[in-house]
């Protein structure tokens, strides 16, 4: 189970949180000339990484707020957890 | 072979004698006995029969590793299937009984499969019984597979879950662990340190070592290394706490018997807790399992491994047998030979596949040869 340092509370275990998938997913626009093609692109397409993933995760248990981790989906590791609306850090 | 109790005996409290009842007929052990040493110690060696051919089956280790002595404890609602006779606490009043056995482990009436083995081997895919209908004979295949009886009746005990934080946690308590505590409380920033035991009793394999350590008795040194560590403020220590999982970030899941060792209606407060422990660092001080000698027939009762026969003989003082010859690969099963022949047993061989046994095959077959 993972230990997630919310930047609110603190380290708190991961039965706290509720995990909001894949992060920095703009929404295409303007709606009336986006095809359907990119349309499909925004709702279905994801990352599956072997690696570092950018996910969303919210503090539900807790201070109820959105922030972003970066997580490395083979050891678990997370390696950055920042602000919503702040560009991807470079991690390795 | 029929085991018997011998002298001595380093967690057994003679003064207070158990009763408990094994297949129904009484017997008796002494406080500090398992299941398992209880049994040995009245000359029971067949235990269980083995689930498709219904060999007969006797303890082949003392621990958890146990894979024959499978029970069934008590009855009615507090039933409990399919547990390792090894690490049953002996209590007053203890009802336990054989599985997998009908109508007793001595005389089973299945073990007629044996006879029929060629022609049921190892896959043999059952549902070849079709003629004239599967479901004929469905319901006697059913029963004669599986093991213990699962309880009927709604489970009367509570169950609890707690979660801890430290900096330092240790799984095992034999002289690796104990140091490893005694150590880890002298850490600065350790300020939190567990030290988790799955035996009721701290000590590991100190509690069975027929050598001396740090030129002391294994039992002083371990009440000497405990009183330290219960006068440490920083220490808790867990006896009857099994850790049954290793998760992400350091969580170590753990499983505490609470009142599994007291007799049913003495029994209050919860029955079993769950721990999920998030830890700084964790020492891996499990200890070792021997690995059984792989020859015909070493399924039946009477072959035991060489560290079990010993921490029957030192721990318990239940001689798993009179006569005993001991196989060897290592120096290790020296010790178990010396420590059964000083439990009271004769060592009939040491059969040593080593091409060149050490020096200590030379004073064994001294030892050997001066009792014949």
């Amino acid at each position: 189970m993972l230990l997630i340092d919310c930047p609110h509370c603190g380290p708190r275990a991961e039965v706290e949180f509720r995990c909001g998938g894949e992060a920095h997913i703009a929404r295409p626009g303007p709606h009336d000339s986006v095809s359907d093609a990119e349309w499909t692109d925004y709702l279905f397409t994801r990352e599956n990484p072997k690696g570092v993933h950018f996910e969303r995760w919210c503090h539900t248990a807790g201070c109820q707020r959105w922030f972003n981790v970066a997580r490395d989906t083979v050891s678990h590791e997370i390696l950055a957890v920042y602000p919503m609306g702040a560009s991807a850090p470079e991690v390795s | 072979m029929g085991g018997k109790r011998a002298p001595g005996g380093t967690t057994i409290n003679r003064s207070k004698t158990v009763t408990f009842n094994w297949a129904g007929k009484t017997l008796s052990g002494y406080e500090g006995d398992t299941l398992a040493s209880a049994l040995i110690a009245n000359g029971i060696s067949t235990i269980g029969r083995s689930f498709k051919y219904h060999r007969p089956r006797g303890l082949i280790a003392a621990g958890l590793e146990e894979p024959n002595g499978i029970v069934q404890l008590e009855r009615g609602a507090h039933t409990v299937p399919n547990v390792k006779a090894t690490q049953v606490e002996l209590y007053e009043g203890l009802i336990a009984g054989p599985v997998n056995a009908k109508p007793s482990v001595d005389f089973d009436l299945l073990a007629i499969n044996s006879a029929f083995k060629r022609f049921i081997p190892a896959a043999f895919y059952y549902k070849t019984f079709m003629w004239p209908h599967w479901r004929l004979f469905e319901p006697s295949i059913r029963k004669a597979a599986g093991l213990g009886t699962a309880p009927e009746m709604r489970d009367p005990d509570r169950y609890e879950q707690r979660f801890a934080h430290v900096d330092v946690l240790i799984i095992g308590s034999g002289a690796a662990g104990l140091a490893a505590a005694e150590a880890a409380s002298h850490l600065p920033g350790a300020e939190r340190i567990m030290l988790v035991e799955a035996d009721a009793e701290f000590g590991g394999g100190l509690l069975s070592l027929g050598t001396k350590i740090d030129g002391v008795e294994p039992m002083a040194w371990r009440n000497a290394m405990l009183e330290r560590l219960h006068s440490a403020p920083n220490i808790q220590l867990l006896n009857r706490t099994m850790a049954f999982g290793f998760y992400d970030h350091g969580l170590v899941a753990l499983h505490e018997r609470l009142n599994d060792h007291v007799a049913c209606n003495d029994r209050s407060g919860a029955r079993q807790r769950i721990w999920k422990v998030r830890c700084g660092r964790v020492i891996l001080a499990t200890g070792a399992f021997e690995r059984p000698m792989p020859f015909a027939n070493n399924d039946l009762p009477g072959v035991m491994l060489a560290s079990a026969a010993q921490t029957y003989a030192v721990r318990y003082a239940a001689l798993p047998g009179n006569t005993i010859a001991v196989c060897a690969n290592n120096d290790s099963a020296y010790l178990a030979a010396f420590a059964l022949q000083d439990a009271g047993a004769q060592i009939a061989a040491i059969i040593d596949t080593r091409p060149d046994p050490s020096a200590k095959a030379d004073t064994a077959r001294a030892l050997v040869s001066t009792a014949e």
